[in-house]
């Protein structure tokens, strides 16, 4: 109780801030239907004057028929479509984890799809500024045989790049794989990116960085390699953007944002925490990384420090009861001046273990965040978690969220952050 | 690779053998072997077994993924249970020791979803349900009396399963409070538990419960009783269960099912040794200890740690006995500590090795590999399945299954 109201009065402080990130109020964008409510794993981009969300709607497990659901919000985050849009009706499987980008007039959306009820594929579709959805078929983006997952979209402007991981043919390894789509729906040629050493690779996200797209993905490492508009690749071979095993620090939790001919901030997680010490401290990490592919070599270097480094947006050492811990999902915009990032900070529990969760923000000067300690966007005694965040490159974000209810039903929420 | 030249690799690793340098040549004196008995002793079946990655993939990353079991991302390594129709049950995703999520290998390979994701602790839908289970595979466990998927983990003090009803997955707290850690005995719904980590089902629908460090609980006919306290203490000793002593502290050591539902193993963590409870005569006894608790130097023959041989007097564990796990088809028990990479079991009160012979990394598409090649880092045996088949769980590499094949020939 005395810590919702510590963090209540911490989210006024932070809206009243005027100088830094101010947070607006929260909008709930899927109150009632038709999920059950259950919601999950939002995304966000900005087009056109608006926002358009898009989210997991209903259960993925079994007997579930989770749908990917969109809805328009305006500038200022008001909902549109108080009625969400059910992006690719199917009576069948159910579909997850969308990711959507605007260019060229329209939004694509591209989700994992299990309608043939034995292996995800990717598909996508367009829907318009007004929330017409453009193709009543998918566009099949990755369906051959196997598992084709963990899609992520970005655009240049005019069309779009999809990217994924998919197993194929016999092997049971892992690669990622890259596809251009046409604003006008048209599905190019993949092609394969190989990691050079394990020709395995994960957990591919994309940005456009006002020249090429650069392809971030986990293989041990994180490793980047640059393509063109056209969906060709400008590199033999990809390079090593931070070395090291990354593991769960990682995986699936990284993000991307670019910055026109700036380069792009990746963010990730450190360590989780444990009960016998090994894991630790955590972390919320920023790197740049140039134009190049490489990191900025001014970044520090880390081997477990025990205090926060300068590219650290969050930190947790202290594995006593209600000791914030950053870790899990984060992202990052550009808001044409500078970057801002959001991330989950848990706090621990007596079991050193992970609870309540809450979603915090800074702004980011090239790889050092500008509000040291963070800014509250959501922080209730309820679980908030994984945040998504676009901009419309004037100053003006939207940053989309899960809130969980003790009584489990989750809603996707929606507070507008402004930078100046 | 035959036995036979199994064995000789083997020999000559623990200095036993070497080779003729020719010509007449003197031979260099064999190493000297640390109690007389080599360091690695592989089961005389050891040729016979092969490994198959199972559940999860080790390139796919951390994203949760369904579909065929061995292509599945964000699997990690999870505490699993296994139904006598032979269902595998996973308990997955989430941190490294907490896992949220629970998953089901059917036996034609498909991995579904069934619970975990929400934030709700209360009886319900298990898609809204908060899941919590510890990894070690002391966390879940399949009773076959109500067809329910028992789990547990510290940071929720109650014993709850997870079931079907017209379809649907629900989960429900069977004793104790979600929302209150104490230690309550009586009526299921109104008992407390503290720290609830590793369980066991009997046939006969009993749940035997290890609350933190010390207790041992028991859940029948809708109560909770405390079964026992266990006595700390640096010396091990056996007999009755009131006086036995055990080295379980900070969330360590599991309990694992018996030959039939009157015993109990224990993975004595500190005390680097398994013991065997009978609960029948409520009387404690050593199964296997390790010669040198972790120090080389002080045991009476040296040996250095994951050492085989004679499973009281010359086998050596890692930093403590991490896991037990009986093996009811070979009635044998696996046993192994927190750092090794070999699968072990004792059969004919030796310690012996399987498969994993060396350290390193599970190749990624590794299937049907001898026992002889597959090498990886802190595996453990979770479960074995009514076919002997024995379900191994590493830190990134998800779950393999190691198998006899000549005894699964028709």
């Amino acid at each position: 109780m005395m810590r919702s109201l510590l963090a209540m009065m911490v989210l006024a402080l932070g809206a009243q801030a005027g100088e830094g990130l101010r947070v607006g109020d929260e909008s709930i964008i899927a109150a009632d239907e038709p999920g059950k409510d259950i919601r999950a794993t939002p995304h966000v981009a900005f087009g056109k004057g608006i926002y358009l969300a898009v989210w997991r709607e209903g259960w993925n497990g079994e007997g579930g028929s989770a749908r990917i659901c969109a809805a328009r919000l305006d500038g200022q985050g008001k909902v549109l479509d108080p009625k969400p849009i059910e992006v690719a009706p199917c009576k069948v499987g159910f579909q997850e984890l969308p990711r959507v980008a605007f260019g060229g007039g329209v939004f694509l959306v591209a989700w994992q799809d299990f309608r043939n009820g034995k292996d995800c594929d990717v598909l996508g579709a367009r829907i318009s500024p007004e929330g017409t959805v453009l193709d009543a078929q998918p566009i099949a983006i990755a369906a051959g045989p196997r598992t084709q997952s963990v899609p992520d979209v970005a655009s240049d402007g005019k069309d779009f790049l999809a990217a994924w991981q998919a197993v194929q043919g016999e092997e049971n390894a892992y690669r990622v794989m890259a596809a251009r789509i046409g604003a006008d729906g048209r599905l190019g040629a993949a092609v394969e990116i190989k990691s050079p050493w394990t020709k395995a690779g994960a957990c591919p996200r994309i940005a456009w960085d006002g020249v090429n797209y650069r392809l971030v993905f986990v293989s041990q490492s994180l490793l980047s390699i640059r393509l063109a508009a056209d969906g060709g690749l400008l590199d033999k071979d990809p390079i090593v953007t931070l070395r090291g095993n990354l593991g769960a620090a990682i995986g699936f939790s990284h993000s991307l944002a670019a910055a026109p001919g700036k380069g792009m901030l990746a963010l990730f997680p450190r360590s989780q925490p444990d009960y016998w010490g090994w894991g630790g401290p955590g972390a919320m990490i920023c790197l740049l990384v140039g134009t190049d592919g490489t990191a900025d070599p001014a970044i520090p270097r880390e081997s477990y420090p025990q205090s926060k480094l300068a590219n650290w947006l969050d930190f947790g050492k202290d594995k006593k009861e209600g000791s914030p811990w950053p870790y899990g999902q984060c992202a990052a915009a550009w808001d044409g001046t500078q970057f801002v990032a959001v991330w989950q900070r848990h706090h621990i529990t007596k079991t050193v273990s992970l609870s309540n969760c809450d979603i915090i923000a800074s702004r980011v000067d090239g790889w050092k965040p500008l509000d040291t300690d963070g800014v509250a966007v959501a922080a209730t005694g309820l679980e908030e978690r994984a945040p998504a965040l676009a901009s419309d490159g004037a100053g003006k974000l939207l940053c989309l969220y899960e809130k969980h209810a003790k009584d489990g039903k989750v809603t996707i929420v929606a507070r507008v952050l402004e930078t100046r | 690779m035959s036995n036979g030249l199994r064995a000789a690799a083997v020999l000559v690793a623990a200095g036993l053998i070497v080779s003729s340098a020719g010509g007449g040549q003197a031979r260099p004196e064999p190493a000297p072997v640390p109690g007389g008995i080599p360091l690695l002793v592989p089961d005389d079946s050891a040729g016979d077994w092969a490994v198959d990655r199972f559940a999860g993939n080790s390139t796919a990353g951390y994203a949760f993924s369904q579909g065929p079991a061995f292509e599945a991302g964000g699997i990690g390594r999870p505490a699993v249970a296994i139904a006598p129709d032979g269902t595998v049950y996973l308990a997955t995703g989430g941190m490294s020791w907490v896992k949220e999520i629970i998953v089901r290998v059917s036996p034609d390979g498909a991995l579904r979803l069934l619970a975990g994701g929400g934030s709700s602790l209360a009886d319900g839908p298990a898609s809204r349900a908060r899941i919590a289970v510890d990894w070690r595979g002391g966390g879940l466990a399949w009773s076959p009396k109500d067809a329910s998927l028992y789990f547990a983990h510290a940071m929720v003090p109650a014993v709850r399963r997870l079931y079907q009803k017209d379809g649907q997955w629900l989960v429900e707290s069977v004793a104790g409070n979600p929302e209150k850690s104490g230690r309550e005995d009586g009526p299921a719904k109104a008992a407390l538990f503290n720290e609830p980590r590793s369980l066991v089902a009997t046939s006969a629908g009993t749940i035997y419960v290890l609350d933190g460090n010390s207790l041992l609980r028991k859940i029948a006919n809708g109560q909770v009783s405390t079964l026992a306290q266990f006595k700390g203490g640096r010396e091990i000793v056996d007999g009755p269960l009131d006086k036995a002593t055990f080295s379980i502290t900070g969330m360590s050591g599991q309990i694992a099912a018996g030959e039939n539902d009157e015993v109990l193993y224990v993975a004595d963590h500190w005390h680097f040794a398994a013991r065997r409870i009978d609960l029948k005569a409520m009387t404690v006894s050593t199964i296997t200890v390790s010669e040198n608790n972790d120090n080389p130097k002080a045991g009476k023959f040296g040996r250095p740690a994951h050492a085989d041989g004679p499973a009281l007097t010359h086998a050596t564990y890692n930093s403590g006995l991490a896991y037990v796990c009986y093996d009811p088809v070979h009635k044998t028990l696996w046993v192994g500590g927190p750092d090794e990479h070999r699968m072990r079991w004792i059969r004919d009160g030796w310690v012996k090795t399987l498969t994993g012979y060396e350290p390193g990394n599970w190749a990624a598409d590794a299937m049907g590999t001898p026992a002889g090649k597959p090498k990886f880092t802190w595996g453990n045996v979770a479960a074995v399945d009514p076919q002997g088949r024995a379900y191994i769980t590493t830190p990134a590499g998800g779950v393999w299954r190691a198998c006899n094949r000549k005894e699964l020939e028709p």
